[in-house]
């Protein structure tokens, strides 16, 4: 009742009106109150400058609405969020209970900046803000939707700024909560024109925990460089991603997650470089159990596999080389590491070649092992990373292991193995060195002082060495330091920090060549069957190595070295053999015209001192078989074996041999058709342009015996007609002391050996040093050589030739300095000569008939005895040994001859000694007279005894009548008819009456004369022509002389 | 009888002059001019062959590293003034290939 009275009424009205009023008021103004509410809150928040166009909030519904969110960057002018529609639904009585219970909110419009700066991203004072300290609100999320969000990433930080977009983001989720477990969103956007898909389960706001999977498809890459460092050596240009990731976040155990996906045409460059370095057409990759916790990462495995192609990093470079297989594989790996993971890494190499790399890594100061293997990586496409001129091909195979702590820079400790296969190392100008293998193994590297390796073992290398035509010998270019070929290979500067060792360089199967242009013909010689063992080597040098090795030298054979050798002084203290190593393919370093050949063999023990400054001693044995030195095709010289034994040679001061055999020696002495002797051209030096025939001072050379077994020779003329060969055969003997050394005592010379098929011939005595005077004391014997073998000589010489007859003759030779005291013996038998054809020239100069000659010199018995002096001083310009001989001959037969003619009459001498004719005495006869007279008696018993003495001469017996002769007759009145007839009868008869074969008497046609005295002229008749050789004189007789040999009948 | 005794004479002297008037120097001076005219062959290697003459006949011995050179031996030898006839038997031993010697 109270309510009816009108003052009550009154004011209850006012009242009413008061609250429509304000709650009028209130409506029309909240909406304003509350967006000036919420911008002035937000500013404060973000301190940005913020626009709401309007903004609703029903308390009783729980319904806050803002339209036209706008926001700016701190600046105030650049547009950071623009939100055209925020409906949010939540439940207003639990907020008071602390519960923020949305029922549904709904995004609509958004576009979000972000930009990212030099120093940070623009919203980082955002994210670094501090946490107020009051509890957090619990919040559920009954829905979220957002439609048409966008979010635009803006990348300032890189030198061509790019924007990337997010566009058409659309989320769908549900109970989203602090308090539950069980939410769950959907959101889809494309991203860089990317479809994104993001599915999450399990949605529990805090702690946080989701499950979900984000799916990509064609993503790109390029907004990785947002979370690559700027100075990265190589850039991320381009590329897509295609993934779909599974991602578990909890608060308490962390993230966990893992991806599989896909990268397609993925560019990687280089700094500074426009060119993609790394192309990858498509590369799977998946990561697995990949976890984050606490600011560590860890990686249960991470595999890749997909091809790339890499740009050929050389400078010739343009081309790509393609990795054709790539599978990594990253297991139990954190980071920072805090305990060992496991990764695996396989990987074709650009070029060719697998890597493989697998091992445990561990947290620094605890060590990783990994072990890295090649196989098959072709150098020759990484050539152009090897300093220098140097061209390196090759497949590699390695095997390394390294078991340090980690650390970003190079390994300081790696061991293992390597191998080249098919090394071929060249420079600017040819290959160097080819090897089929070539493998390092115990190898261990101290970075970077250490490189040691237990052995190396080279298979199968060829090398060539070359000297060009002007004599310089080719330097790698790498080691002469320069791109053009030294003339001495000098030592490579000591530039390498490393210490190198390598306990055994083994060298097996292995050839070197050598090419020289500086000698005529052009050698390539081959070294074959290279095999070789050195310890100790090392560089810096440390001491001599210990060498083994052994090699095929050109045509065959073996030649073994093995000892100590230092490099640093040059020194060595080594044997040296070789077997059956052939002579010839070292023609060209020989300066005779002469070929040589044979095969040598060797043992040595050499010595080198270490400064010996070119002094060295080598002792041992050496030999040679088959020697053949040639003129042309033509063998002119053969030892079957050659044999020193005691070599000792102190270089350069001596050479001593204590004995060498020669066995079965053979020489062909010729003189050509100009009458050269061939040998001598052959074997005398040629000023060839080669250093080996650079002379110098002789080395003395000294051999105790010089044996000489089954020698023989061939000595041809060629300058005769016909030519003529003589064999000199079984020639034995021994030369003791032989020395070249000036004032040696005089070695002793003893030989035989036989001359033809007959003949016998022995040498003995003295000879002084060969590098002194003259010295010689010498004894030859010649016994039984048959005289018709010298007919090409006599016929030329002489126009007569030997039918038979044999030669027997011993010289005793003295030569003492320039004095020549010689004496020969000569012992002609049964020399028959008779007239050779077509030499007329020959017999004029020879005078006298030969046969006239041989006749007279013969004694009864049919020898020939001379005994020829000759002597002379070999300085004096006017001494000429053959003419010396000539003349004593000349001499000898002049002696000869006189004598026996000297009772019958008296030879003619020319001014040249050489015998112009016999005059004989005639028989005189008293005028008209037949008969012997005392004188004439006595004469014709001179003439009986001269032909007995010399048995193979006849005489001619010429009567003449003369004018006193026809005065006497005709005083006495007698006929003159047959006074010759009788005068030729008596002179006969008196001959044979002294004894003398009347057959010897040839009766000339009788003469008359006016002005001599009677009397019966004697002639010598040379003998008669023995006839065709070899019939015997029994048949001469039977048959009758058939030669030239008489001018008249017999008697 | 007495014509044919003396026939039967007569042709035995002939007969012992004929054989005796063999030239013993002549194989000598054949094996001369042989082994001369072979050592002047100079692109073959006929230096050492062994040459042995036995009324006229030459007979040649010794290796030869072709049988052309075997044939161009045998021409040599008879083509000496007096030879009656070669035997060759010589050798053929072809040099082993890069074997720089092969003379015997």
């Amino acid at each position: 009742m109270r309510w009816r009275t009108p003052g009550r009424r009154r004011e209850l009205i006012a009242a009413g009106l008061i609250v429509v009023v304000v709650a009028a008021v209130s409506v029309y103004a909240w909406p304003s109150v509350l967006r000036h509410l919420l911008v002035a809150q937000i500013q404060s928040i973000t301190e940005r400058r913020i626009s709401i166009e309007a903004a609703g909030f029903n308390p009783f519904t729980g319904r806050l609405v803002v339209r036209g969110f706008r926001s700016w960057e701190r600046d105030g002018q650049t547009p950071f969020t623009d939100v055209d529609l925020l409906d949010v639904r939540f439940r207003p009585f639990l907020l008071s209970l602390g519960h923020l219970s949305i029922r549904e909110a709904r995004l609509e419009g958004s576009t979000v900046r972000i930009v990212r700066l030099a120093d940070g991203f623009n919203i980082s004072d955002l994210l670094e803000r501090p946490h107020g300290t009051r509890r957090a609100l619990d919040v559920t999320v009954d829905r979220l939707v957002v439609t048409g969000g966008t979010v635009t990433l803006e990348d300032r930080a890189l030198d061509e700024p790019r924007t990337w977009r997010s566009e058409h983001i659309e989320i769908d989720a549900h109970n989203l909560s602090t308090r539950r477990e069980d939410g769950r969103a959907v959101a889809r956007s494309v991203t860089v024109g990317a479809p994104v898909t993001l599915e999450m389960r399990d949605v529990r706001l805090r702690p946080i925990h989701l499950e979900a999977v984000v799916t990509t498809s064609g993503l790109d890459l390029s907004l990785a460089r947002l979370y690559l460092p700027r100075d990265a050596a190589v850039a991320l240009e381009r590329g897509r991603a295609s993934s779909r990731v599974t991602v578990a976040l909890d608060a308490r155990t962390g993230l966990r997650a893992s991806v599989t996906g896909t990268l397609e045409d993925v560019a990687l460059v280089k700094r500074g470089e426009r060119d993609p370095a790394v192309l990858v057409p498509r590369l799977g990759f998946e990561l697995a159990d990949f976890r984050y916790q606490d600011d560590q990462a860890q990686v249960g495995r991470f595999e890749l596999e997909g091809t790339a192609h890499v740009k050929d990093p050389g400078p010739r470079g343009g081309g790509r080389v393609q990795v054709s297989t790539l599978r990594a594989s990253v297991a139990d790996v954190t980071w920072p590491v805090i305990r060992p993971g496991r990764v695996e890494l396989r990987s074709s190499v650009p070029g060719g070649g697998m890597l493989d790399l697998t091992g445990r890594l561990s947290p620094p100061p605890a060590a990783s092992q990994l072990r890295l293997r090649l196989a098959r990586v072709d150098l020759g496409k990484w050539a152009s990373l090897v300093p220098g001129a140097l061209r390196v091909d090759g497949l590699m195979e390695a095997d390394l292991h390294v078991d340090e702590p980690l650390a970003p820079a190079a390994p300081a400790h790696v061991r293992g193995a390597i191998a080249i296969n098919q090394l071929a190392v060249k420079d600017a100008h040819a290959e160097l060195l080819r090897a089929r293998r070539v493998e390092a193994t115990g190898l261990e590297v101290h970075w970077p002082s250490r490189l040691s390796a237990r052995r190396l073992v080279v298979s199968g290398p060829r090398g060539t060495i070359e000297r060009d035509s002007s004599g310089s010998v080719a330097v790698p270019s790498v080691l002469s330091g320069g791109d053009k070929p030294a003339s001495a290979a000098p030592t490579p500067a000591s530039t390498l920090p490393l210490a190198l060792t390598v306990g055994e360089i083994v060298v097996r199967d292995g050839a070197l060549v050598w090419r020289d242009r500086a000698v005529r013909p052009n050698v390539a010689l081959e070294f074959a069957s290279v095999d070789a063992s050195v310890r100790g080597a090392a560089w810096p040098l440390q001491g001599p190595l210990g060498v083994r090795a052994g090699l095929r030298p050109p045509g065959g054979g073996r030649i073994e070295l093995s000892g100590r050798v230092g490099m640093d002084p040059i020194a060595a203290d080594a044997r040296v053999t070789g077997h059956d190593a052939e002579l010839a393919p070292y023609q060209a370093y020989v300066p005779l015209p002469a070929r040589i050949g044979g095969r040598v063999d060797f043992d040595l023990a050499v010595l080198l001192p270490p400064g010996a400054d070119g002094r060295m001693s080598v002792r041992g044995r050496a030999g040679a078989s088959s020697i053949d030195v040639r003129d042309g095709a033509r063998t002119v010289m053969r030892v079957e074996r050659a044999q020193a034994t005691g070599l000792d040679v102190d270089w350069p001061q001596r050479i001593a041999i204590r004995d060498l055999t020669l066995r079965r020696p053979w020489i062909l002495l010729e003189r050509d058709a100009r009458g050269a002797l061939v040998l001598r051209d052959l074997l005398t030096p040629q000023p060839a342009g080669t250093s080996a025939a650079s002379g110098g001072t002789a080395v003395p050379v000294a051999i105790d015996q010089l044996t000489v077994e089954e020698g023989g020779a061939r000595a041809a003329d060629q300058r005769v007609t016909p030519p003529l060969a003589l064999d000199v055969q079984r020639l034995t003997g021994r030369v003791e002391g032989l020395s070249t050394v000036r004032g040696a005592r005089p070695a002793r010379v003893e030989m035989t050996g036989r001359v033809g098929a007959d003949s016998t011939l022995a040498v003995h005595g003295t000879m002084g040093a060969l590098g002194g005077p003259l010295r010689l004391d010498m004894s030859a014997e010649l016994r039984g050589f048959a005289v018709p073998r010298t007919n090409p000589y006599l016929a030329q010489q002489v126009a007569w030739e030997a039918r038979s007859g044999w030669l027997s003759t011993s010289v005793r030779c003295r030569i003492d300095g320039d004095t020549l005291d010689a004496r020969t013996d000569i012992l002609l038998s049964r020399l028959e000569v008779a007239r050779a054809a077509g030499h007329a020239d020959a017999q004029a100069r020879l005078g006298l008939p030969l046969g006239m000659i041989v006749a007279l010199m013969k004694d009864r018995r049919g020898d020939i005895r001379l005994s020829l002096p000759v002597g002379g001083r070999l300085s004096d310009p006017r001494f000429d040994l053959s003419e010396a001989l000539w003349s004593t001959v000349r001499n000898v037969a002049v002696k000869a001859i006189t004598a026996p003619v000297s009772w019958i009459g008296r030879v003619q001498v020319g001014s040249d000694s050489r015998i112009q004719r016999v005059d004989v005495d005639p028989v005189a006869f008293a005028p008209g007279s037949a008969t012997l007279g005392p004188e004439a008696r006595e004469h014709v018993t001179r003439l009986a005894a001269f032909l007995e003495q010399v048995p193979e001469l006849r005489l001619s017996l010429m009567p003449v009548v003369s004018s006193q002769d026809r005065a006497a007759l005709e005083e006495k009145g007698l006929a003159l008819t047959d006074l010759a007839a009788r005068r030729l009868e008596a002179v006969r008869e008196g001959i044979k009456k002294a004894g003398a074969d009347g057959e010897r008497l040839i009766a000339a046609a009788p003469a008359s004369t006016d002005g001599a005295e009677g009397q019966v002229k004697v002639d010598l008749v040379e003998p008669a022509d023995p006839g065709p050789p070899g019939r015997p004189r029994f048949l001469k007789r039977l048959f009758g002389q058939t030669g030239s040999g008489g001018r008249a009948a017999a008697i | 009888m007495m014509w044919r005794r003396s026939f039967v004479v007569v042709g035995l002297l002939l007969a012992i002059s004929a054989c005796a008037t063999t030239d013993p120097w002549r194989d000598a001076r054949i094996e001369s001019e042989v082994k001369a005219r072979l050592v002047a062959e100079k692109e073959a290697n006929l230096t050492r062959l062994g040459v042995v003459s036995r009324q006229a006949v030459v007979y040649l011995t010794g290796d030869v590293v072709s049988p052309e050179q075997k044939a161009l031996a045998e021409s040599v030898a008879r083509s000496v003034a007096g030879v009656r006839r070669v035997v060759n038997t010589l050798d053929v031993r072809v040099p082993a290939p890069g074997a720089p010697t092969g003379s015997r």
